[in-house]
């Protein structure tokens, strides 16, 4: 019985195999290949406004044929980069950071400012593109415009641990922490399982209370600013103090950003501290209790420290959508047309009613169609300054030594001066 | 003038005389007591030998004429095995001599990555980890398994089946499974752990068991350690059960119990088994990956950072496919030596007490 | 006084073991009852059994998680795999263990070898030569490396199994006038079932979770595996542990089944001591 199973399952491959040499259906579209992480199951944030966008531009083009393929976000970076190895990028798709600076300078993506006109050009907010920019060219196009810190705190908390108005100051923040622990609630939950959260959600931001964005590109060209700079240093110093103080939960390294939220969203936290796509989240999950009870607050100011940028955040685009090199004139134009829907126009108003800002203006919004909760939200982050994003625009391994590092400094595992030094280190091997 | 028999009835001679001579009665019965009891000498292999001459050459021309679809029978797989495996390791050496990040072009620089490998802090600190994490897992599955399997010899242990059953499940469970469920084990506020200590009344026993760099390589050994007790479990189970039970009834005889059974008889006779089965474990633990990253992604920190999870950061985080590559062949190599002094260590000793 | 070391002895023998054994079984019986518990219910005692039954997990899980297309392809890509593993590792394991010529001892090396290689590190070159020739992205892509990696230990087990068989079966065989390939696949086979057992069930679990390989070398959504199916799941959803399990419980029944089938065999061919002379 076995031998003849065996038989079957052969002849059932080569079956299977012959089914493979089909001819594939005669094209007169134009097609192109598309590789994201919007998942298509959920149902607020980025992911929604995008599938709005894109299927309303489907609808509108049907010569234009765009098969998409859905890459998880942790997984994301690495499939990209083994596909780039093997030279099998797609014909679209979302990059950032170092590896958008390679592939620039590789020539595997086109720059996008001179296929813009004017009018395009002027539909997105100052600044969208500064995470796109290789030696001042843009070569993507971004959809969003995140701040990666924003503190979510739950105001019944607090005045029940009687603190009234959220810390203006860092000093304030301790004792509000310490009132809180007295209560029996964690001050600020933390999931800093996968490393990024601490570095780029709370401790970027609060570096920009001691340094600014000059500080940084200084630092980013190596035009003199160091990580052991005595302002990052304290910096440094200070945040490691607050983890000393017991603000965030025991087991914060092993919990992730989902489980932070989820402590929040459970009443076990007063706070937590994350980037605005959080309120996605909060959105969609949330009790209404909680949700009434929300409030939005930016990291508190450091008194004394004139570098830094008090009401600065750390934020931007992040990602942009790319064009690789090599397609055709029509593939080209299908591209860009494909890209001004989803990051322009109707977009920005799913955007907003989805519970983010996007990176284009919008205008002539039904504000009853928004959430509450963002209209606080929005009206908060309009007092911020935007600054660059540490692991964004530093190289893979400076960024993975700065979290490596800072998960370190909060359980004390090395000093500040250590930190820096290693991080400088780092910096200066690229 | 021979008369033409049957291949078969010449078969039933051969085993008749191999079988050796036929004895009757109280003689007989004295003679296979005394022999039973007396360890066997190691009897030669009558086989072939006793076969006629004319036999011996048309099996041998058999063999021969088979050679051609032996080789291409083998060589399929073979080829297979070599398109798999052996090239592209053989590739991943050669990048070890590159720089390169995966976009650009590639650049010659020789041995410059080994030298890099040697002052990276990061490197010794990952193959310490696994090396910890190696020995841990070998006294823990290895070790266990032996025990148990000895156990499984003694009269007292009830319910063998079930727990041969049982014990081998785990092995079966997907590395993602197994880290979610420890993971949840050891969850501070709700895991079954920390539930299990407080209703024990053991709270000063709780530590912060996936967070603390002190015992971090510790906890996540155990979840490894569990899945795999199973798989050696059956493997020396499956060894011991080719010992003869005459030898263990000739000790009972002799009146030896269970433990020194288990020490002077069991364990010189499983002794090459179990050397392979040390081997294995070390070098199948030196490749570990699935279960660090899922249950702690190499934190806090580097603490639980081991060979294979830093190569592939490495590789694919931070773009250095070069200094990458270094690093398998490194994890390679150590895997190599841990096999080789396990070899020296053990099959020495074997064959001495045997 | 007897009575007393007796009792002591099976204590400290029998309770250890049964504990290994209850903590070897109960998270995955945990696993499968907390699925079917409802979010609210599972946040409120994590190790209550479940009120009611309730399956609303799964049917979601199955929806959104699309686990009907990934559940054929892994089901496809292990079969087919194992198909292949046996047959190969069979004919290879025998013949090297019983004959001699010249090559088998590279033969032999170059398999042993291959169980200390960290197959990770063999990722992006296979990528780019897969690439080259053309064979990214099919239905068929995964079978090569799956049947590929199962091959050095399953040939490692055949091989240490049948040099304990004794040879007076074959030579009895060939005395008859079988050919080669008979013997092997009529007498030897059946006797080889408790170690082709252990191979199913090694080779079928190892390629139905196999995760990197899947993902980076198939990247179509048509051909996606449960693994690579499960993580995108397990990335949005992991707040919601019931439906989590639920997932996790889909993706382990077949491997559990597939063991269920298997085990009795490889037991008893663990304990028969096989043909011994």
């Amino acid at each position: 019985m076995k031998a003849s199973m065996k038989w079957l399952s052969l002849v059932m491959a080569i079956v299977l195999l012959g089914s493979l040499f089909s001819v594939a259906a005669a094209e007169d579209k134009t097609t192109l290949t598309f590789m994201h992480f919007h998942s298509v199951s959920d149902t607020a944030g980025t992911a929604k406004a995008f599938d709005q966008a894109s299927t309303e531009f489907m609808a509108a083009n049907p010569n234009i044929e765009i098969t998409s393929t859905y890459v998880a976000h942790d997984d994301y970076e690495t499939n990209l980069k083994v596909l780039v190895t093997g030279d099998e990028l797609p014909d679209l798709f979302l990059c950032k950071g170092d590896m958008l600076a390679s592939l620039a300078n590789a020539g595997k993506i086109i720059p996008v400012t001179d296929l813009m006109d004017d009018a395009w050009k002027a539909e997105y907010l100052d600044t969208a593109f500064g995470d796109a920019l290789v030696n001042g060219t843009a070569y993507g196009f971004p959809f969003q415009m995140q701040p990666n810190a924003v503190v979510y705190y739950n105001k019944d908390i607090f005045a029940e641990c009687g603190v009234d108005t959220f810390p203006a100051t860092y000093a304030e923040l301790l004792t509000a922490v310490d009132k809180i622990k007295a209560k029996g609630y964690t001050p600020i939950a933390l999931g800093n399982k996968d490393q990024w959260v601490a570095e780029s959600c709370l401790f970027n931001t609060f570096a920009y209370r001691y340094v600014d964005g000059t500080w940084f590109d200084s630092l980013k060209n190596k035009t003199g600013a160091k990580f052991t700079d005595p302002a990052f240093v304290q910096a440094l110093t200070d945040f490691q103090a607050l983890a000393t103080a017991g603000a965030f939960n025991a087991d914060m390294n092993s919990i992730n950003n989902n489980e932070q939220e989820a402590m929040y969203m459970n009443k076990k936290a007063a706070m937590f501290i994350e980037g605005a796509w959080a309120l996605g989240n909060l959105l969609k999950d949330a009790s209404d209790e909680i949700k009434a009870a929300t409030e939005f607050a930016a990291i508190p100011a450091v008194e004394g420290q004139a570098g830094g940028v008090q009401n600065g955040v750390a934020g931007g685009a992040g990602w942009s959508y790319v064009i690789k090199a090599g397609l055709s004139d029509a593939q080209q134009k299908a591209a860009l047309d494909f890209y001004k829907a989803i990051t322009t126009g109707n977009y920005g108003t799913y955007a907003l009613e989805a519970g983010f800002v996007p990176a284009c203006k919008t205008s002539n919004v039904d504000q009853s169609k928004l959430d509450p909760l963002f209209a606080k939200y929005s009206a908060l982050a309009a007092t911020w300054t935007f600054l660059p994003i540490f692991d964004v625009q530093l190289s893979s391994p400076v960024a993975s030594e700065l979290y490596a590092r800072t998960q370190e400094l909060l359980i004390g595992a090395t000093t500040p001066q250590e930190m820096a030094e290693a991080c400088q280190s780092v910096l200066d091997a690229q | 003038m021979r008369a033409k028999r049957r291949i078969s009835a010449r078969l039933g001679d051969i085993l008749q005389r191999m079988l050796g001579p036929v004895e009757t009665g109280s003689r007989q019965r004295l003679r296979v007591k005394a022999q039973r009891c007396r360890p066997a000498p190691l009897q030669p292999r009558y086989g072939l030998m006793m076969l006629p001459q004319r036999m011996r050459l048309m099996l041998e021309r058999n063999a021969k004429r088979n050679l051609p679809l032996i080789y291409a029978l083998i060589g399929v797989p073979f080829l297979l095995y070599i398109f798999i495996v052996i090239v592209p390791l053989c590739i991943s050496i050669f990048y070890s001599l590159l720089k390169w990040d995966g976009i650009g072009p590639q650049s010659f620089v020789g041995f410059k990555n080994f030298a890099t490998m040697l002052k990276d802090r990061n490197f010794w600190l990952s193959t310490t980890n696994t090396l910890i994490i190696s020995l841990y897992c070998v006294l823990g599955q290895v070790g266990v398994a032996l025990v148990i399997s000895f156990l499984m010899t003694n009269r007292r242990l009830k319910l063998k089946e079930f727990h041969r059953t049982v014990i081998f499940f785990p092995v079966v469970l997907a590395p993602v499974v197994i880290g979610f469920v420890w993971k949840f084990v050891y969850d501070q506020n709700f895991g079954l752990l920390n539930t299990l200590l407080r209703a024990l009344g053991l709270q000063s026993w709780i530590r912060l068991w996936l967070d603390d760099t002190s015992i971090i390589l510790t906890t996540i050994s155990i979840p490894v350690m569990w899945q795999y007790i199973g798989l050696y479990l059956v493997i020396l189970m499956g060894a011991i059960s080719a010992v003869p039970t005459e030898i263990y009834e000739c000790a009972e005889i002799d009146g030896a119990n269970w433990y020194q059974r288990s020490m002077k008889i069991t364990l010189p006779m499983i002794w090459d088994t179990l050397k392979i089965a040390i081997i294995l474990c070390a070098s199948g633990t030196m490749k570990i990956y699935d279960h660090i990253y899922i249950m702690t992604n190499g934190g806090p920190g580097r603490s639980s950072s081991v060979l294979a999870l830093y190569c592939f950061k490495t590789t694919f985080d931070n773009s250095n496919f070069g200094y990458g590559a270094t690093i398998s062949v490194m994890l390679l190599v150590f895997s190599l030596l841990i096999s080789w002094v396990i070899q020296l260590l053990m099959g020495s000793y074997g064959r001495k007490n045997a | 006084m007897k009575k007393i070391t007796g009792a002591i002895s099976w204590f400290f023998i029998n309770v250890p073991i049964m504990l290994l054994s209850i903590t070897c079984i109960f998270p995955v019986i945990w696993l499968g009852y907390s699925s079917l518990k409802t979010s609210t219910e599972f946040n409120l005692n994590s190790f209550s059994l479940p009120s009611a039954l309730n399956f609303d997990n799964y049917r979601q899980a199955f929806q959104t998680a699309k686990f009907d297309v990934y559940l054929f392809n892994s089901a496809f890509n292990s079969f087919i795999s194992l198909a292949l593993v046996l047959l190969f590792t069979f004919v290879v394991g025998y013949l090297l263990s019983r004959y001699r010529f010249k090559g088998r001892g590279l033969v032999y090396g170059v398999f042993l070898a291959g169980i200390l290689v960290p197959v990770y590190a063999l990722i992006v070159p296979m990528f780019i030569m897969f690439k080259n020739v053309g064979l990214l992205n099919t239905r068929i892509t995964l079978l090569f490396p799956y049947i590929a990696f199962e091959l050095p230990i399953a040939i490692f087990l055949v091989d240490s199994y049948v040099k304990g068989i004794s040879k007076e079966m074959e030579d009895a065989a060939a005395i008859d006038g079988a050919g080669m390939l008979r013997t092997m696949f009529t007498i030897i086979l059946p006797i080889c079932r408790p170690v082709l057992s252990t191979v199913v069930i090694l080779a079928f679990m190892h390629t139905w979770n196999e995760f990197p390989f899947a993902q980076m070398l198939v990247m179509k959504a048509a051909y996606k595996t449960v693994p690579v199916g499960l993580t995108s799941f397990t990335s949005q959803f992991s707040v919601d542990y019931t439906l989590l399990m639920a997932a996790l419980a889909m993706a382990t029944l077949p491997v559990v089944v597939i063991y269920i089938l298997f085990y009795k065999k490889i037991m008893q061919g663990m304990m028969a001591g096989a043909v011994k002379g």
